[in-house]
């Protein structure tokens, strides 16, 4: 036979054959395999009985979702009590102690005020405050959180919630990514990876924004306590802000329904996707190893990137506070001309370019409102001195500063949803990009959120004007 | 209290506006997108693809016929028409128009096309079934060859579409007219018989003994090594290898037939046993190739282990691990209780 011959023929039998024949090579190789396991093999079966009756009790519909509530809350208690000293020591540390050393330093050498006021008030101090707040909250979340997933009852989370994921076209490891974004949102970016199909990866990504971070919390919960909490009687008033803040988080999560339905079904339709879910056997958690891992690869890399984004945002926080023109702070001349936009959204100047200027990290969001009130109202005797970021002793001393900047309920209520609805910090953008590789998703991502604030925000104002004058 | 009512109706009007632009498939931007492509091509493009198919079939199309595929008349028809003897496409006689050497050609490429893109989204995205042919009807006058080739290469340049039509290959090839051997189809299937081939004798005598005829529709049971069991009328056949390599045959698109006994996983109650039987056709790409992964391959051994609330998904027991799958892809999963 000639070669001519021999593809002519190649080719009848590739028409004959068809495409499937992959297929038929796997179910082959796998026939054959199995097939020598059966001879060859044998199981001693001895966990399986232990993890059948443990899937039993964590996946029954009767205490599946009550027991996952509980180890959640359990969780969350842990990491917000936890945090709070390490956070505190940390403060007096970096923010109080070195800081004023550094300062002292700094007049003793007499560096000229400018060097002195970027690198210090600037860099350092922006970037020594999202250490300090940052750092004990997610020391103390990742390993909880590592400690359950090794242990192997996250999947049964995922298992346990895929039905409702599957309503809005997602995918039920989104539970366990969301949750990671109430520790941090570039966290849960990256947690997105144990999705393994591309569309409900992506989903998973863009929606890990309304996940209220760690960040976010402390401002929520503050803001709430000042404005929420002081229209009610006060025997209420603790429990009507923290209500407040729940409700801003659980809003979170069915925007995030809302956003990955609407996302399957347009900009992501044709997107690949395929679910599977694999439940692996449990396992008793190694313990050290799993602290080790979980604080060098959630936590260090997430801080050091923030840190490496707050230095230089630190220097244009500093420089936006204290290059005047004409006598005139830059600050001051953004606020002027964002106020009115700002106050159509029920929030002002200051909020708009706080948070502009506090793009890498949540945590310095509040410092800076504080800062540029006090330095475009000039309260007399607030704060350590201009353009500085501070924060005050107590929340009656923040309420004071804040309604000196002409803030009411409602500019509460509208900072509260716009801190839920808005661009995820620099650190999470980055990471987005990292995770999706694409200009396109990131740009959705980083946009989306801002334009559903915007809405939201919006029609609130105008509706609560009408309605409360 | 004026401002924030007038405000309110500002608002509300700017959202009505972004809507009717950007609203998927009917909003404006979407329109003018649609619109960049020229009717006319869309009408000579389609009618070369009509005549080309029916071609394949032996079919010699009227004006009328074709002028109903179009649904267009009149004027426009014969303008239409007017294009594909112009550019060479078509000829005309009388009431029947057929293609020229030119126009099978333009008429191949569009197929190519078409099914290359049909196979795309049947593989790589999880556009629904029902909307494959639409979406690449629109596809096919947009796409530019260079595109296509790249497309063709990252789905594994495969030969036939996902409905089981060939694809035509770069050079403009397809297989004669002669259907599909037993091979390409998988247990649980149902298909007609298009042709037997009569040489040698005796092995078409078998056949014939068999009751077995062209136009048969027929269930694949069993493929096996050397032989394969059908069942014609309710009847089950065994045929070897020898006969069923003379019998071509043809995809039904129907509803896919279950072999006795066979339920779909979805199925399977709690706490029983089953052995899987096949992975249905309609389960594709990566989907499909998950499952394989699991080892979910005819005759492994799987059991219903855990049900999620509102028993959707559900956990199955496969090769010692739990693997959770949603009813909608269990469903493609044909096993048999034991």
């Amino acid at each position: 036979m000639n070669k001519k011959n021999i593809i002519k023929k190649a080719e009848k039998y590739r028409w004959e054959i068809g495409d499937d024949f992959h297929d038929a090579v796997i179910e082959t190789i796998y026939k054959e395999a199995s097939s020598i396991a059966e001879n060859t093999v044998t199981d001693k079966n001895v966990s399986s009985t232990l993890d059948f009756k443990l899937d039993r009790i964590l996946t029954s519909k009767i205490y599946g979702f009550p027991i996952m509530l509980a180890l959640l809350a359990i969780v969350f208690w842990l990491t917000i009590q936890g945090a709070n000293i390490p956070s505190a020591f940390l403060s007096y540390l970096l923010v109080d102690l070195l800081h004023g050393l550094l300062k002292s330093f700094s007049a003793f050498l007499s560096m000229p005020n400018f060097i002195d006021g970027i690198l210090i008030d600037g860099a350092y101090l922006s970037a020594a405050w999202v250490v300090s707040v940052m750092l004990p909250p997610m020391a103390i979340f990742f390993p909880l959180f590592t400690l359950l997933e090794d242990f192997g009852y996250l999947p049964r989370v995922a298992f346990n919630l895929d039905g409702i994921y599957q309503r809005v076209g997602a995918h039920g490891k989104q539970a366990l990514t969301m949750t990671m974004g109430f520790g941090c949102n570039a966290a849960g970016v990256v947690a997105s990876r144990i999705i393994d199909s591309p569309r409900e990866r992506l989903i998973a990504i863009i929606t890990n924004n309304f996940s209220l971070c760690n960040g976010r919390w402390p401002t929520q919960i503050l803001i709430a306590t000042i404005f929420i909490g002081s229209v009610v009687p006060s025997y209420v008033a603790g429990i009507v802000s923290s209500a407040a803040v729940i409700f801003i988080a659980v809003l979170g999560v069915l925007f995030s329904f809302a956003v990955s339905w609407s996302l399957s079904n347009s900009l992501l339709k044709g997107v690949g996707s395929a679910f599977s879910l694999e439940l692996p056997p449990y396992r008793p958690p190694r313990f050290w190893q799993t602290i080790y891992t979980s604080l060098i690869d959630r936590t260090l890399i997430v801080l050091w990137r923030a840190v490496v984004f707050a230095a230089p945002a630190g220097v244009v926080i500093w420089l936006v506070a204290n290059v005047e023109i004409n006598n005139i702070t830059l600050a001051k001349y953004f606020v002027d001309f964002s106020n009115p936009f700002g106050m159509m959204l029920g929030l002002n100047g200051v909020i708009l370019l706080a948070y502009i200027i506090a793009i890498p990290a949540n945590e310095i969001v509040l410092p800076t409102i504080l800062m540029l009130t006090t330095l475009t109202v000039n309260i007399a005797g607030a704060g350590v001195g201009n353009g500085v970021l501070f924060e005050t002793d107590s929340i009656n001393a923040t309420a004071e500063i804040l309604k000196a900047g002409g803030w009411t309920t409602l500019t509460g209520l509208s900072i509260m949803l716009f801190s839920l609805l808005h661009n995820p910090c620099s650190t999470t953008i980055y990471t987005i990009y990292k995770e999706t590789k694409s200009m396109k998703w990131t740009f959705v991502a980083t946009f989306l959120p801002i334009l559903l604030g915007v809405i939201v925000c919006f029609f609130t104002a105008q509706v609560w004007r009408i309605f409360a004058g | 209290m004026i401002q924030p009512i007038l405000n309110l109706i500002f608002g509300i009007t700017v959202l009505i506006i972004l809507t009717i632009f950007l609203f998927p498939k009917y909003g404006l931007y979407a329109m003018y997108k649609k619109s960049k492509i020229s009717k006319q091509k869309i009408y000579v493009e389609d009618s070369l693809k009509f005549l080309y198919e029916s071609e394949y079939e032996k079919l010699s199309i009227t004006l009328n016929q074709l002028s109903g595929y179009l649904k267009v008349k009149g004027e426009s028809f014969k303008n239409i028409l007017h294009r594909l003897e112009e550019m060479n496409l078509a000829e005309i006689t009388d009431d029947n128009i057929k293609l020229t050497k030119q126009g099978s050609e333009y008429a191949l490429r569009i197929i190519r096309t078409h099914r290359i893109w049909e196979k795309y989204l049947a593989e790589e995205t999880s556009i629904r079934e029902s909307e494959w042919h639409s979406e690449a009807e629109e596809k096919e006058h947009s796409l530019t060859e260079s595109e296509v080739e790249e497309i063709n290469k990252k789905i594994g340049n495969p030969l036939y579409d996902p409905h089981g039509d060939p694809i035509p290959t770069k050079t403009g090839e397809l297989p004669p007219f002669i259907g599909l051997s037993f091979y390409v189809f998988a247990e649980g299937e149902t298909v007609r018989i298009i042709h037997i081939e009569d040489q040698p004798k005796e092995i078409y005598k078998k056949i014939i003994e068999q009751n077995i005829s062209v136009g048969a529709v027929i269930n694949i049971l069993k493929i096996g090594k050397d032989s394969v069991e059908i069942e014609l009328n309710g009847k089950k056949i065994r045929l070897t290898s020898e006969l069923i390599k003379n019998i071509t045959l043809e995809k039904i698109k129907t509803e896919v037939y279950f072999p006795a006994g066979a339920i779909p996983l979805s199925d399977l109650e709690k706490g029983k046993n089953a052995v899987v039987l096949s992975i249905l056709k309609s389960c594709r790409g990566q989907q499909r190739r998950r499952l394989l992964d699991f080892g979910i391959v005819p005759g492994s051994k799987i059991s219903t282990e855990i049900e999620s609330l509102g028993n959707d998904p559900r956990g199955y027991k496969v090769r010692g691990a739990i693997v959770a799958l949603r009813n909608n892809t269990a469903k493609q999963i044909l096993v048999e209780k034991v």
